[in-house]
């Protein structure tokens, strides 16, 4: 048990001062005001205000990622007790506005080396502001396995050597148990966590996963087995009734939105069938794009819906509800129940391997969470090692006697087991792909699937802009930065693309033409969504109009009282993209050779279905870089940022790190 | 008699009711502990359950608001943002 530190008042203007728990802040609107910062070295726990940094990076993920460059030297290795594990509310969490319910976590990847961002649903976030925290900053390593416990006011350490071990769903019923309080929130990781596995996810609610980069490895390296948080405070709004005429008018325009009533019926998996005719599914790990319908059609959204469905389950404030929790009541798997998945379920088990059997993707999705598993992640390595077997390089004496065989999913069942608990041939898995494949050798690396270092399941090949964002994102190869949905939103019209990101709108989904503005627009879009914390299903998931940067900038004015308009936005979701890029470079030394695609998409075209014959031509894909860096203000030939650009966004002490390495063009 | 009726196999658990009553006792302050309806989440078997803490005495409530139906408004807040339409009115008065 370690004691609460008094921390020194940093306001001296009386009027506006209030003493909240064990730190004098002034009073704050939108924000809870405090961040909590924990030493697991020492025991320490003290805290700051957010309000310096609120202005300048917005909240969330901005204010994540400006502390992580600034505290996380480029000499730190990401299981360094000196690596942070960040993790962030925003300032609309917690209150009425539709979708306002995420947490992010920032910590250097292990995954890449560069920044580590990830970001989940649940009841977590918004719980943490109610206890009057935006963000916790954790550092050091702790000599036990401990639980941070934050009791409002009250915060401590407390033993978890009793639930390291364990998985993510008796933690999260163990310590729920022992606080004696089933309504108190727990982020947690499971034995993959624990045991620095490169595919781990850190796990909210028994099902929300904030996955990719592997923050669970940061956080088991650390000994951190969970966060558990009770909030019982309030969140103040500075102007109330025009907030609420913001909140009206965003719960009016999902509600009316043609998406959600395809959210609310399926989920993100309802895009599944034209995923498939669109070339856009990973199937055996991407030795083609396109299945058999007739097998899609085993798996349709409507299966799951009439045999599986026991009913929806919805995030903090979400009007949606686009999470359906699932039943299995027949064969192997009777007796299974847990909260459903993602479209990505559809790329990571029945195209990655050809499962076509509904009851094993439930499972294989359950297990996932159960053990703390990056199913995006995991499904990566474990289809890579599956094609390796079929090609000869790997055979039953790697693989502990196992057949990997595509279809099996019995076989991907023990192998991620094995990869959780790094047993046997799972220690090798445990390297994500790239490592794995690299130790495996004999050409297996041109299908292993990754973007700097980051495993990767989204199928990049037949859709360019999608491609260019998951390619250029600055975690790594995923579709949480640039990758926008326009080339699978037909309807969007030359006008709208004018009006939003300066080009007319892209033509088709399998050309080059007019894709790099949407991604250089959705990448400063994700970052003021991130920032918020409000879910990316209210914007780039759903339709690029539901929620705009207007309609945020007006929620984020009222509840603040810190006027902004929705470009002034777009300005700051710009600077923390910078932000990030710029960690990238000083940290893992990217430059534009890292931005390119698997080798793989360059040279194998797509074998079948309406997107067959498509692969990525190296000259096309150089003129979309050109463009892209052009856009950003970057430089063209090393793809790195310079000081005119950093200047502009007020970053100057960037570009001064950046020059000192030589990083820095002119 | 007027009260809330809540159908529990409808809800999904978003606790919007909660947020939303919450400032409709105190505008400009979001509260969810002092609401006068609560969302117990089972997690473990998909299911919520709405507790009503409108007819129950004060100890009971805890320092949460009672009930007013919000009379100021058009209808409860609840019903209002609750999309899942698992909150209802029932009884006649007014």
């Amino acid at each position: 048990m370690y004691q609460v530190l008094p921390t020194k008042c940093y306001c001296n203007r009386r009027d506006r001062t209030v003493i909240t728990g064990d730190i004098i802040v002034q009073k704050t609107f939108g924000f809870a005001g405090k961040i909590l910062r924990v030493n697991l070295t020492t025991g320490g726990i003290w805290m700051e205000p957010t309000e310096q940094y609120a202005g300048r990076f917005l909240g969330g993920r901005g204010i994540g990622d400006w502390l992580l460059y600034n505290e996380v030297k480029p000499w730190v290795t990401p299981f360094d007790p000196q690596n942070r594990l960040i993790f962030d509310t925003g300032p609309l969490v917690g209150t009425l506005a539709p979708c306002s319910t995420r947490h992010s976590i920032e910590a250097k990847s292990p995954m890449t080396g560069g920044v580590g961002s990830a970001n989940a649903g649940g009841h977590f976030s918004p719980e943490l502001k109610f206890a009057g925290y935006d963000h916790i900053v954790i550092q050091g390593r702790s000599r036990k396995p401990v639980t941070l416990w934050i009791n409002d006011g009250r915060v401590e350490l407390v033993d978890a050597s009793h639930i390291w071990g364990k998985t993510t769903w008796d933690t999260d019923d163990q310590i729920k148990g022992d606080m004696g309080d089933d309504a108190i929130q727990v982020v947690c990781i499971g034995p993959a966590g624990e045991n620095w596995v490169r595919s781990a996810a850190i796990i909210a609610n028994r099902a929300r996963a904030a996955a990719r980069c592997s923050l669970a490895a940061v956080m088991g390296s650390k000994n951190l087995k969970a966060v558990a948080v009770k909030g019982t405070g309030s969140l103040r709004i500075a102007e109330p009734k025009p907030f609420m005429a913001a909140v009206d008018h965003a719960w009016e325009k999902i509600g009316k939105s043609p998406v959600a009533e395809a959210l609310i019926g399926f989920g993100t998996y309802f895009m599944t069938p034209t995923a498939n005719s669109l070339g856009f599914l990973p199937v055996r790990n991407f030795q083609d794009a396109y299945m058999d319908p007739r097998k899609v059609e085993k798996l349709a959204p409507e299966v799951f819906r009439d045999e599986y469905e026991t009913g929806r389950i919805a995030c903090f404030s979400c009007p949606l509800a686009c999470s359906h929790f699932y039943e299995v009541r027949h064969g192997p798997f009777a007796g299974l129940k847990c909260e459903g998945f993602e479209g990505n379920d559809a790329w990571n088990w029945m195209a990655r391997f050809d499962i076509d059997y509904p009851p094993a993707v439930i499972k294989l999705h359950g297990l996932c969470n159960e053990l703390g598993l990056d199913e995006d992640n995991a499904s990566s390595v474990i289809g890579w090692a599956f094609e390796a077997y079929q090609r000869g390089i790997l055979s039953t004496k790697d693989t502990d006697g196992l057949k990997l065989e595509w279809g099996d999913y019995e076989v991907v069942a023990e192998l991620l087991r094995k990869l959780a608990y790094r047993e046997g041939f799972g220690d090798l898995l445990a390297e994500g792909v790239k490592r794995a494949s690299e130790i495996v050798g004999k050409g297996s690396e041109r299908f292993a699937i990754h973007v700097k270092g980051q495993d990767s399941v989204e199928p990049m090949r037949a859709l360019k802009a999608y491609t260019l964002g998951c390619c250029v994102s600055p975690r790594g190869g995923t579709h949480t930065r640039g990758a926008p949905m326009v080339e699978m939103m037909p309807d969007i019209t030359d006008e709208f693309a004018q009006k939003t990101w300066g080009a007319p709108a892209p033509t088709g989904p399998f050309s080059y033409e007019n894709k790099v503005e949407p991604v250089v627009y959705v990448e400063r879009l994700h970052a003021i969504f991130d920032s918020m914390n409000i879910c990316n299903i209210a914007s780039v998931w759903g339709s690029l109009d539901l929620l705009n940067p207007d309609d945020i900038a007006n929620l984020y004015s009222a509840a603040t009282g810190e006027h902004m308009a929705g470009n002034e936005m777009m300005m700051i979701g710009e600077r923390i993209h910078n932000i990030e890029k710029a960690f990238n470079t000083l940290h893992a030394g990217f430059s534009r050779k890292d931005d390119y695609p698997p080798q793989r998409f360059m040279e194998e075209p797509i074998a079948s279905g309406p997107a067959k014959g498509e692969r990525l031509a190296k000259d096309k894909w150089d003129k979309m870089l050109d463009r892209y860096y052009e856009l950003h203000g970057w430089d063209r030939e090393t793809g790195w940022q310079t000081r005119k650009c950093l200047e502009e966004l007020e970053l100057g002490d960037i570009a001064d790190d950046l020059e000192r390495v030589g990083r820095l063009p002119r | 008699m007027v009260t809330l009726k809540v159908s529990n196999e409808k809800c999904t658990g978003c606790r919007a009711c909660e947020v939303a009553c919450s400032y409709h006792h105190q505008e400009g302050i979001f509260n969810p502990k002092a609401a006068s309806l609560q969302v117990y989440r089972s997690e473990k078997e998909g299911k919520f359950s709405i507790i009503l803490y409108s007819d129950m005495p004060e100890e009971k409530r805890r320092g949460r608001f009672p009930c007013d139906l919000c009379e100021d408004e058009p209808q409860p807040v609840c019903i209002k943002y609750c999309q899942p339409n698992a909150i209802a009115i029932e009884g006649i008065g007014q």
